[in-house]
């Protein structure tokens, strides 16, 4: 009916829903207009403040003068996210899984992490690993910065296992297995894990990412032979040319977007593990 | 074959008593079914059929052996859930298989039994689908096929068919009915849904507030209920308040011969079925509330004398639904030799 039509025509011109376009495109803008300064500046900046003509001399400088944070940085988030897998994969399925006393007050604990401001954390760890205690000594190693990592990044990886674990029903999956006459252990390798692989995934990646840009604690830990991305890049704005802090932002920014797409891909395509005719 | 003896299973949460004595044989190649309402203890029941509950007292015996202290992953009991909960991570034929493979039986022959038995049900072309990309009623026969894989001792349905379509759930009724029977597997299949549960099963256990009211066979419940609960819960009823004595009961409006039916003089209960009453000018006087015209039954609601309310099915054949109004004044007739009284 054209009558209609038009009318769904007008009622997609309406002032309310442009005024919702509106809001939303300002919020994005406000949301990526640091990024793009920053990737302009990685281009166009220059020694003096100034803009000069685009260049990739910038980023040649940051990643030649700060490989080695780069890597490190790398490296720390590795051992996080396999450290926060082990530890925290069953961690989360003993808290969903189980009864026990405190259950409640424990599972509130594992999200304490993400609720004290890094820099407390950073105090906390320096206070309590900063100096030998118990006859470990790991002041000023790279060590102390994992800890403080974990310390961190785990709490995101045991939620986001929980409320998978919750979304596929585990318990039923479980109780199938073992019926059918799977122990425990290879109910949990077998089925419940590949079921909640990617929340796995997605967590762990959350957590890799959250490494790489962890500040707060790193500062307070870090030594002159450790230093993470984040603190150089904190060095870099202080010391070197605006082009090359901006350069290593870039580098940063591209790597944490880099996981985030692959987190999206995960999350559409899926991934099967643990079958065995 | 096993015969699958319950024997004073008492199951408690706390202070909750979740199923209390309850005493049951589910024969050899037997369907039982259980059925009551949310709540009632049928779910608890199944579980620790199943080793995921342990019972606070009673003891459960496979045959003759005591399975009571038998870890769930090694009772051999097979699992049908609501929601199938099939393992998504694995194909349809995986799925299958995984039962067999954790049992230790060689790959060839694991796989040869699970697609004998997937052509049983007529789903072996989906062999290597992912079970997300099949239908609701090709998932419940793949969980039914990944049960039945390992030759369970007895094969437990969770509310298999809550979820699906009328149709659908007729359909496979009738093909889980005959596969059952042609297996010869021992079942207990657990249910809300007293339709379902009279058209799968040989007895049916009717399970009220943690035990169990009566065990029979559907006929059985529906015609002989031994309470008010099991009147109510099987089928439509009628009850109506009466008076027995000796050789009559009086319901008030009428008087029916009791022919033995009435188990005790005093205040009983009648339970009459929506087809025990006849539309024919009979002696009962009664008023139309409202008719409901279904297809091939007309359901009626009519109040009687003693302003109790009944239900009553009439053939279409017999009346016009056109010319019912409520409040209209009708006559009806009570046929006594179905009826059945308790206390």
């Amino acid at each position: 009916m054209p009558e209609s039509a038009n009318r769904s025509r007008f009622r997609d011109l309406d002032f309310g829903l442009i005024g919702f376009y509106l809001v939303c495109a300002a919020v994005l803008t406000f949301i990526m207009l640091p990024v793009f300064v920053v990737f302009f500046y990685s281009f166009f900046g220059s020694a003096v403040g100034g803009l000069g003509s685009p260049t990739l001399e910038f980023y040649e400088g940051a990643i030649s003068n700060n490989l080695d944070a780069i890597i490190l940085s790398i490296q720390i988030a590795v051992i996080t996210v396999i450290v926060d897998i082990i530890i925290g994969v069953p961690a989360a399925y003993t808290l969903v899984r189980y009864d026990f006393p405190f259950k409640r007050l424990a599972m509130e604990l594992t999200i304490l992490p993400m609720a004290i401001p890094g820099i407390v954390i950073g105090v906390a760890i320096v206070r309590s690993w900063g100096a030998p205690r118990f006859g470990i000594d790991i002041g000023g190693t790279v060590e102390i910065i994992i800890i403080g990592h974990i310390l961190f990044t785990i709490p995101f990886v045991i939620q986001v296992t929980m409320a998978t674990l919750e979304s596929v029903n585990y318990r039923r999956l479980e109780e199938s297995a073992r019926s059918l006459g799977a122990g425990w252990l290879r109910t949990f390798l077998y089925v419940i894990v590949p079921n909640i692989y990617n929340g796995i995934i997605a967590g762990a990646i959350m957590a890799f990412a959250l490494s790489l840009g962890e500040f707060n604690i790193s500062f307070f830990v870090y030594t002159p032979q450790n230093t993470t991305l984040p603190i150089a890049l904190f060095g870099g704005f202080r010391t070197a040319t605006v082009g090359e802090a901006s350069a290593l932002a870039s580098i940063f920014i591209l790597l944490i977007v880099g996981l985030l797409l692959i987190v999206q891909l995960i999350s559409d395509e899926g991934v099967k593990l643990g079958g065995n005719v | 074959m096993t015969e699958v003896t319950l024997d004073g299973i008492t199951k408690r949460f706390g202070t909750e008593t979740a199923i209390e004595d309850i005493s049951l044989t589910v024969r050899e190649g037997e369907v039982l079914s259980i059925v009551g309402p949310s709540g009632c203890g049928k779910s608890t029941t199944l579980r620790t059929i199943a080793g995921f509950e342990e019972p606070t007292e009673g003891r459960i015996h496979f045959d003759d052996r005591d399975v009571t202290d038998v870890r769930a992953e090694e009772r051999n009991v097979g699992l049908v859930f609501q929601n199938y909960a099939l393992f998504k991570n694995m194909t349809v034929l995986e799925n299958v298989t995984f039962g067999p493979r954790m049992q230790g039986v060689p790959k060839e022959e694991r796989r040869a039994k699970a697609m004998e038995l997937l052509e049983l049900v007529g789903i072996d072309d989906l062999a290597d689908r992912d079970p997300s990309s099949l239908s609701g009623g090709q998932q419940q026969r793949v969980g039914l096929v990944r049960a039945l894989a390992i030759e369970p001792e007895i094969l437990l349905l969770d509310e298999p068919m809550t979820g699906l379509d009328a149709k659908l759930k007729k359909r496979l009724r009738r093909e889980i009915g005959k596969l059952l029977t042609d297996i010869g597997v021992t079942t207990l299949y657990v249910t809300h849904d007293q339709t379902q549960a009279m058209a799968m099963a040989d007895r049916v256990a009717v399970l009220n507030d943690g035990h169990i009211e009566q065990i029979g066979t559907p006929e059985t419940v529906y015609e002989q209920p031994a309470n008010q609960f099991v009147a109510n819960f099987i089928g439509t009823s009628n009850l109506l308040p009466a008076t027995a004595n000796g050789s009559t009961v009086d319901l008030g409006f009428t008087t029916i011969e009791a022919g033995g039916l009435s188990p005790t003089n005093g205040e009983v209960t009648v339970v009459t079925r929506p087809d025990d009453f006849t539309l024919n000018g009979g002696p009962i006087e009664a008023s139309v509330l409202d008719t409901f015209y279904i297809g091939g039954t007309v359901q009626m609601v009519v109040e009687l004398p003693d302003e109790n309310q009944i239900s009553l099915n009439v053939s279409p054949k017999e009346v016009d639904v056109s010319d019912l109004e409520p409040g209209d004044r009708i006559n009806l007739s009570l046929d006594a030799s179905n009826v059945h009284v308790v206390n």
